[in-house]
């Protein structure tokens, strides 16, 4: 009982003392330990063979996940902004490792369904509200600096795969001797899939609740020293009012961005989910590529760190340049070096590389900034509820991007046989798709102020709802 | 008593006692209370040993692309 009260609103105001930047560390336990869920290539073909099913039965766990992702984040935003980030973590990590356990039961078991309903759906559910769960914390704590603070938590959502891959592989293999991690044509055994699922259950549990245990949220008026709220009304873009989020789906901005967000997502993971096929693709000769599959995987590897390090990155220098103008640069940019891509990433193994990872960091920069632009235009006062329904084009993305790539590349032939002329269409579809979203962000102004928070409703009902 | 989220308020200026005079100064560390600072240097430190295993694995993957 009094675990329940420690994790309500009221008992996480930050104590006399507290520093600001324990926030991200905490978010960081969350972001880190459900961005685990881009690592599963690394026991697919484990799955594949212990369930004696097709590689899409088995990818639909994936794509269950991901789905729920977006309308729990969606569905659940108002509730996570209402509850306050520990009820929210808390929520996540059960969600979480309870859909390792009911998984490692459903391998167990030989039942996938299992593993459908534990991983998929509620694991999903874990995801979308410990993704969103630290983000309107982070930019009430760092009003000065919202595009470091989310970019430094949402970068661990992309670190949470380069820790999981040898994690997972070097689990399979305590478990199961026989099983060598790296190694192709290597599968574990569906015991020591079940002991990598609980474990990954019960470890993912313990780091999730550091961060339930570590997180605050500001006391009512905090702000830093040295920040001075008047300069935010100086910069146009930036607005001091504050929208509800379901004012806020009633406005252009928010569709505009909607568009910007999804653009990026599907350009970037159409090359995120062909990463190692593609290279191997570009450098093929003779029905035999230079690229062995052993180093596309370091390939699929590299774009994680650049995917990971472009959110903190690109975020941190949106504080500096501006919302508007780092996207301008993702999608403007991003244009640029998808036509090179297309052109010329035959020509060199490093230069090929070079695009794709710094394309890759700017799909890493674009989730990443995403709710510093959401607070610029919204304001705090609902920013992670908005944001949870934003991710909807997240779901929208991860459908679209693979189904365009996907559909040009069954066309050219069989996989395996493809060369790099192949791409040509793909990308170029893709620097359309970017030139949508490169609009969309010039069209996006400043919120009408009729969808404001009125000034004197907001004052009582504020003084109504004073309980901390 | 609610646990909801307090509605915002628009302001025309900041308030005086914004800053609060407990040493709650994010870009400082002079106001910290040692229990929190032992607790920074902790939480950071495992981020940074979480991050550095991942980047170090992976770096041992893609050296394989250049060197064959």
């Amino acid at each position: 009982m009094l675990g329940i009260t420690a994790l309500r609103r009221d008992h996480a105001v930050a104590p006399t003392g507290y520093s600001r930047w324990l926030i991200p560390p905490a978010a960081l336990a969350v972001h880190l330990s459900i961005g685990q869920v881009y690592a599963t290539s690394v026991y697919r073909t484990s799955l594949v063979e212990h369930f004696d099913a097709s590689q899409t039965a088995i990818g639909v766990i994936f794509s269950i996940a991901i789905v729920m992702l977006g309308l729990s984040a969606a569905i659940g935003g108002t509730w996570v902004e209402n509850n306050g980030p520990r009820r929210a973590m808390f929520a996540s990590a059960c969600f979480w490792a309870g859909g390792f356990l009911v998984g490692a039961l459903g391998i167990a078991t030989s039942q996938l369904w299992l593993v459908y309903l534990g991983y998929g759906f509620l694991g999903g559910i874990g995801l979308g509200l410990g993704y969103i769960s630290p983000v309107s914390t982070l930019i009430k704590w760092f009003p000065d600096r919202p595009g470091l603070a989310t970019g430094l938590a949402i970068m661990g959502f992309g670190g949470g795969a380069l820790v999981a891959t040898p994690l997972s592989g070097q689990l399979m293999a305590l478990y199961d001797p026989q099983y060598v991690a790296g190694q192709s044509g290597s599968v574990a055994s569906g015991g020591a899939l079940v002991g990598l699922f609980a474990t990954l259950g019960v470890v993912y549990f313990v780091l999730m609740m550091v961060g339930v245990a570590v997180v605050r949220v500001p006391p009512a008026g905090w702000r830093p020293a040295g920040f001075d709220p008047a300069k935010l009304r100086a910069a146009p873009m930036i607005t001091t009012a504050n929208v509800s989020a379901n004012n806020a789906i009633r406005t252009p901005q928010f569709w505009l961005l909607w568009v910007v967000l999804f653009t990026n997502v599907t350009a970037g993971i159409g090359i995120l989910e062909q990463a190692s096929p593609m290279i191997q693709d570009f450098f093929r000769e003779g029905g035999v590529s230079a690229v062995a599959p052993a180093a596309a995987g370091g390939f699929v590897g590299l774009l994680s760190i650049f995917n990971m390090a472009g959110r903190f990155v690109w975020s941190s220098t949106s504080d500096v340049i501006g919302r508007k103008p780092i996207y301008m640069l993702y999608l403007g940019l991003g244009m640029v070096l998808y036509v090179l891509l297309a052109l010329f990433g035959h020509v060199s193994v490093a230069l090929f590389v070079l695009f794709a990872c710094v394309i890759l960091s700017f799909y890493g920069g674009g989730f990443a900034t995403i709710p510093a632009y959401l607070r610029d235009m919204f304001g705090t006062y609902q920013v992670g509820a908005i944001h949870g329904r934003l991710l909807t084009a997240w779901s929208a993305a991860g459908i679209a991007g693979p189904t365009i790539v996907n559909t040009f590349l069954d066309a050219e032939g069989e996989p395996g046989t493809l060369t790099y002329d192949a791409y040509t269409l793909p990308l170029l579809t893709m620097v359309g798709i970017l030139a949508v979203g490169f609009v969309a962000n010039l069209l996006v102004r400043p919120v009408a102020a009729r969808f404001h928070e009125p000034e004197p409703a907001a004052s009582g009902a504020g003084a109504g709802k004073e309980a901390e | 008593m609610t646990d909801q989220e307090p509605r915002p308020e628009r302001r025309t200026e900041p308030m005086a006692d914004e800053v609060s005079g407990d040493g709650q100064d994010g870009t400082e560390t002079t106001g910290i209370a040692p229990r929190y600072r032992v607790l920074l240097v902790v939480a950071w430190t495992l981020v940074a040993l979480l991050l550095g295993y991942g980047v170090v694995n992976i770096v041992i993957t893609a050296s394989q692309l250049f060197t064959g």
